[in-house]
């Protein structure tokens, strides 16, 4: 069990006043079968005028809030207690291969297989590619055991890949991250996103962030790290497991969900529309701080 | 072939040949009428052909005067296609009607727990009923308006369903209209236009009367209301002018009693939806939609809509507000849906539906799609992917390839299709050149919740296809005819108004509701664009009168300051100040200036921005000063060279003078005619100067052609004659026009004008605009003062006139511009377009 502590600000500076904004978050960590959420807040200056609480399609928290009054700056900040035990070992009673467990995915009348099967289809942000199809057919070979075709797969990004914040934007399509070899932490989990739903394997989106641990003999700098994404992967038998292709991790350790959704575009962090506003300027800062173990039973699980 | 005791060989039947293997509507299979069409036929026949022609005529003519158009999209030349109409009615019986409104009641009762349940529980995913590809799978399903109602609030308030007659002669659905159906306009439109082309056959026929199924919406509409207000605000959603079915909405808004409003025109904030009006914020408690689904909301929906209104999913959820019908609805629409009526009727009513529907198939099912390839050619295929009008696949009219092709796509992606089979639709006549022949239909048919259940429109939107050939594709994009629908009735119809005479006690009230700002600015052009119009057809008039008038006295010679006067008064330079050649050769450069709508300042282009300003505006106009601003158009139609001019061109003075009679004699004085008024003062005051000042100071000299036409476009001569006899005296002139408070053309009488508008200007927001504009008005009055009149008519005896005048109309004309910015800066204050933010990562 390790606790964290995750503050997550943003900041958006505007040229001109904006006279009215509505925004939506996906900044509340959801607690699931690996986490728990032990406390949350989220600070937004200036005041909200209108705020609603929500759980979206996913299960999702959302938050929902609008500023009424002209503004020029909206500092959003998000503060997270979490405890997270993930799975160390993800092991099969029996062996089986992938095209049985897509089989399963598809025939199996058990409600969580049933729920997983949406999971499969293409997505706003990710459709079925046959270059996306043939790259991941690799890891793919017939009859091979599901989670080592998987376990390969996402080792093959963590290697063929190149981490490059400057490559890519939320806009980039995947064929493009696919050819130019570089991207960032969306671009790899929609691509192995991607890669998994053409197997017939079905794989979600998650967003969240991950524990940076700075080099030897460095400090760790305040505000360093990011929102981070990665998937989860639906294996009969099992359930959904963790795997962060940035990071090579299968199943993943010091990451902390927030939500998790067909693709990018079902769990943004933070979105909104504004009117006026002008240009602006943006700043994101994200802290992910382990806390020392202690009990916390006075602490409320939301 | 009719048996001839049916009718007279010569009768409107005499050519009327059904096919044998289809089901047609009037001739039962031995070729006798059926019953319920006897008397109508009878009538028909002692009407005949020729006066029937006649009255087909005469019905296109009132679509077009009544603006009845139909937007055919990615065509130019097609936009505002007028409505294409059929004078025979279809009839249908009674016991016939009966059965199929028990079905088409069931199958919206159906669709609104289907709606329920998939954006709710999911109870019919869950337990396999649907394979949840079909639903998850499908773009209409939005993810977003999951639990957006409350589970027992009904998400299902209008819907719309499209009926074929199998050979046998029962009803079957060929499609659903769910999300925002249209049509229902459109169908009271065909019915007004029969009841009156065909007025006694009208009322010796009992038809059952559509004004019912009207009441019924409003009534569905208030009680859905949150709050349960007495008297609800209620509006209609429209993506504006540009959508096909546009006319609908602006008629329907009108029809119903609705504002019309365009995504813009409304706000939410503290989770209500505000209409942005003169006076401020409206509260809104019912939306009637016409928006797409995915365009509804920009925050949680399509993120690239402009058309929607932010925040609106969160007012419905908070349910300070009812959209009917709410986002989300449209995934009734899917093809797939209609391969699985049979799972969902016996999960959700536990039997069989009444009413069948066209055999469908979805080949995410491996049996269905082996079917599917195995019988392309006898099936219509859809991808739902497809929006719904451009999704109709017909591989029965494609070469190998085609197919080929479209097998791969299947294939590569079989959940992504569905297919249809074809259903030989059942046959009804329409009037040819000879007589009657036969064309298939489709009948639309409309619905609406009533308390918990639904009430079917009697009567429909009956479409037929425009060719002869059958088994074709009947829709509105592609050219097919409509006709009336006429539903018989064994008693005789009882009268309905929409006016209802309730048992409440009515609260007196002297406004007719809040005006949107957009609405306002649309009217302030309307009367802006009026009155340009008149100006510039009466010149233009004045012109080619004279032109052809010289020409026939063998003097082929025009004025050069006259034809530069009308340069001056269009802004369409060069034109006639420029290429001096222009002056000897004017026909063709006259003739653009009026029938060229493409070009600014022309007088078709002053009646197209007219048309277009009313469009919009549609719900503030009557009925007949849109039937006058749809004629307006037609007028200068044919013209082909400037001869031909002079007749139009006194028409649309007559139309336009008659529009100014209607507007100042029907409006309401209310903030709407404020707008219109203020509009045709500023630009009354505006075309006079302008035409004093090239009268006056741009010409070389001061001619009497030159004071006649300017009398003439001032509308002016004959109180100038009254006071003058015929002397033209350039002093006699500026006064009349410009000092002289009695006449109603004069820059004087519109000053006056602008000053008591101002002081009625609907103020509650713009106190400090308000002086500001009044302050500049008394300036423009001062401006006019310090010109002494008598200075004027002194200098005059020699026929010039002080060039300090030019200076005061310049000075004058610049402070009526202020005017104006400063009061439509504070009025129109363009709402700047919402935009996205996004955190990139």
């Amino acid at each position: 069990m390790t606790r964290y502590r995750v503050t997550h600000r943003t900041l958006y500076r505007y040229g001109e006043p904006v006279t009215l904004c509505h925004n939506e978050a996906h900044l509340r960590p959801r607690s699931g079968p690996f986490q728990n959420c032990l406390s949350h807040q989220v600070n937004v200056v200036p005041v909200p005028d209108t705020v609603a609480e929500r759980r979206d399609f996913f299960g999702n928290p959302v938050y929902y809030f609008s500023v009424e009054k002209p503004h020029e700056s909206l500092d959003v900040m998000a503060t997270s207690e979490v405890e997270v035990a993930w799975p160390v070992n993800i092991n099969l009673a029996e062996p089986l291969s992938w095209e049985r467990a897509a089989e399963i995915t598809q025939t199996s009348r058990d409600p969580e297989c049933i729920d997983a099967r949406s999971f499969v289809l293409e997505s706003p942000f990710i459709s079925i590619e046959k270059d996306v199809a043939a790259y991941t057919a690799k890891s793919f070979a017939p009859g091979r055991d599901v989670l080592e075709s998987i376990r390969e797969f996402i080792g093959r990004i963590f290697v063929d890949f190149t981490f490059d914040p400057a490559s890519t934007t939320v806009a980039t399509p995947l064929l493009q991250v696919l050819d130019q070899r570089r991207g960032v932490c969306q671009d790899f989990a929609h691509l192995a996103i991607a890669g998994l739903r053409t197997m017939g394997i079905a794989a979600r989106y998650v967003s969240g962030y991950i524990e940076t641990v700075p080099p030897d003999g460095e400090e760790r700098l305040i505000g360093a790290d990011a929102s981070h994404a990665w998937l989860s992967a639906f294996v009969p038998g099992i359930g959904w497991i963790d795997l962060d292709p940035t990071n090579n991790h299968f199943p993943v350790t010091s990451h902390v969900t927030l939500a998790w959704g067909r693709d990018y575009g079902d769990v943004t962090p933070l979105k909104g529309v504004i009117t006026g506003g002008g240009g602006h300027t943006l700043v994101v800062a994200v802290d992910v701080i382990r806390l020392a173990d202690r009990p916390h039973s006075d602490t409320s699980i939301h | 072939m009719i048996q001839e005791s049916a009718t007279s060989p010569a009768g409107v039947l005499s050519s009327y040949h059904p096919q044998l293997n289809t089901f047609d509507e009037m001739c039962d299979h031995s070729g006798s009428l059926r019953s319920h069409w006897q008397p109508t036929i009878n009538s028909l026949n002692e009407i005949g052909i020729s006066e029937l022609t006649q009255i087909h005529r005469e019905s296109v003519r009132l679509l077009r005067e009544n603006g009845v158009t139909y937007n055919v999209y990615d065509d130019p030349k097609g936009a505002w296609r007028p409505w294409s109409f059929d004078p025979i009615p279809f009839l249908v019986a009674d016991p016939e009607w009966k059965e199929l409104e028990a079905g088409l009641i069931e199958r919206a009762e159906v669709w609104d727990l289907l709606l329920r349940d998939l954006y709710g529980p999911r109870q019919l995913i869950r337990t396999g009923v649907l394979p949840p590809e079909v639903i998850d799978g499908d773009p209409r399903y939005l993810r977003a308006c999951h639990s957006l109602r409350p589970p027992d609030e009904r998400m299902l308030y209008l819907s719309a369903v499209d009926i074929g007659r199998r050979h046998d002669g029962s009803f079957i659905v060929l499609e659903d209209r769910t999300q925002a159906p249209s049509g229902a306009g459109y169908a009271v439109e065909n019915r007004i236009i029969s009841a009156r082309v065909l007025p006694d056959l009208y009322r010796d026929t009992q038809v059952h009367r559509l004004a019912v199924f009207f009441r019924s919406m409003l009534a569905s509409l208030s009680a859905a209301a949150p709050d349960d207000k007495d008297e609800p605000r209620m509006v209609l959603l429209t993506p504006g002018p540009g959508n096909e079915t546009y006319f609908e909405h602006s008629y329907l808004a009108h029809y119903l009693g609705l504002t019309l409003v365009e995504g813009s025109d409304l706000v939410v904030r503290d989770s209500k939806v505000y209409l942005r009006t003169l006076d401020g914020l409206e509260r809104i408690d019912v939306i009637v939609r016409r928006v797409d689904d995915t365009y509804c909301d920009p925050l949680e929906l399509r993120s690239d809509s402009v058309l929607g209104v932010p925040g609106l999913m969160s007012a419905i959820r908070a349910g300070t507000v009812v959209v009917a019908n709410p986002p989300g609805t449209g995934i009734c629409e899917s093809p797939s849906l209609n391969a699985f009526i049979p799972e969902i009727c016996r999960a959700i009513l536990g039997r069989e539906p009444r009413l069948s529907t066209a055999k469908s198939w979805w080949c995410g099912r491996p049996a269905d799609l082996e079917y599917v390839l195995a019988n392309l050619e006898s099936l219509v295929i859809r991808s739902i992917r497809a929006r719904v009008r451009q999704g109709l696949i017909w591989p029965n009219k494609m070469n190998s390839d085609e197919i080929g092709r479209l097998r791969d796509s299947i294939r590569r992606e079989p959940s992504h299709f569905a297919a249809r089979e074809i259903v030989p639709l059942s046959t009804t006549p329409v009037l040819g050149e000879k007589g009657f022949e036969p064309r298939e239909l489709v009948l639309r048919t409309f619905l609406v919740s009533l308390i918990d259940s639904f009430v079917v429109m009697p009567g429909g939107l009956t479409r037929v296809s425009s060719a002869r050939e059958i088994g074709g594709n009947i829709s509105s994009q592609e050219g097919g005819v409509s006709k009336d629908t006429w539903v018989l009735s064994a008693m005789p119809p009882r009268f309905v108004t929409l006016l209802q005479t309730g048992a409440r006690p009515l609260e007196l009230r002297r406004s007719g509701g809040e005006i949107a700002s957009r609405v306002a600015e649309n009217l302030y052009w309307l009367g802006r664009y009026a009155e340009r119009a008149e100006g510039t057809a009466r010149l233009l008039r004045s012109i080619t009168t004279h032109l052809l008038e010289a020409r026939n006295a063998d003097n082929d010679v025009c004025p050069p300051d006259l034809l530069r006067t009308l340069t001056h008064l269009t802004t369409t330079y060069p034109g006639f100040a420029g290429d001096e050649r222009l002056l000897y050769h004017p026909d063709d450069e006259l003739l653009a200036l009026i029938v060229d709508s493409q070009r600014s300042g022309t007088l078709a282009f002053s009646l197209e921005s007219l048309r277009r300003t009313s469009q919009s505006a549609r719900d503030r106009l009557s009925d007949d000063m849109w039937r006058i601003v749809n004629k307006l158009g037609e007028e200068l139609i044919d013209i082909q060279h400037m001869g031909e001019a002079v007749e139009p061109l006194g028409r649309v003075i007559l139309h336009l003078s008659a529009l100014a009679g209607l507007i100042s004699d029907s409006m309401t004085r209310g903030p709407g005619f404020w707008f219109v008024d203020f509009g045709k003062r500023l630009e009354r005051a505006a075309d006079t100067i302008n035409l004093l000042r090239s009268v006056f100071f741009l010409a070389d000299e001061f001619i009497d052609p030159m004071a006649e036409a300017l009398l003439e476009v001032t509308d002016s001569v004959m109180t100038y004659r009254r006071r003058y006899k015929s002397r033209l005296n350039p002093a006699g002139v500026l006064d009349l026009l410009l000092f002289d408070k009695l006449n109603p053309r004069s820059v004087a009488f519109q000053l006056n004008r602008l000053r008591d508008l101002l002081t009625e200007l609907p103020s509650k927001q713009v106190p400090i605009t308000l002086q500001l504009a009044q302050q500049t008005l008394l300036q423009a009055f001062g401006s006019l003062g310090t010109t002494d009149i008598d200075i004027i008519g002194r200098r005059s005896e020699d026929g010039s006139v002080p060039a300090i005048l030019d200076n005061t109309l310049l000075v004058l004309d610049g402070r009526l511009r202020r005017v104006s910015n400063i009061v439509c800066a504070a009025y129109f204050a363009q709402v700047q377009a919402p935009r996205q933010l996004v955190e990139f990562q």
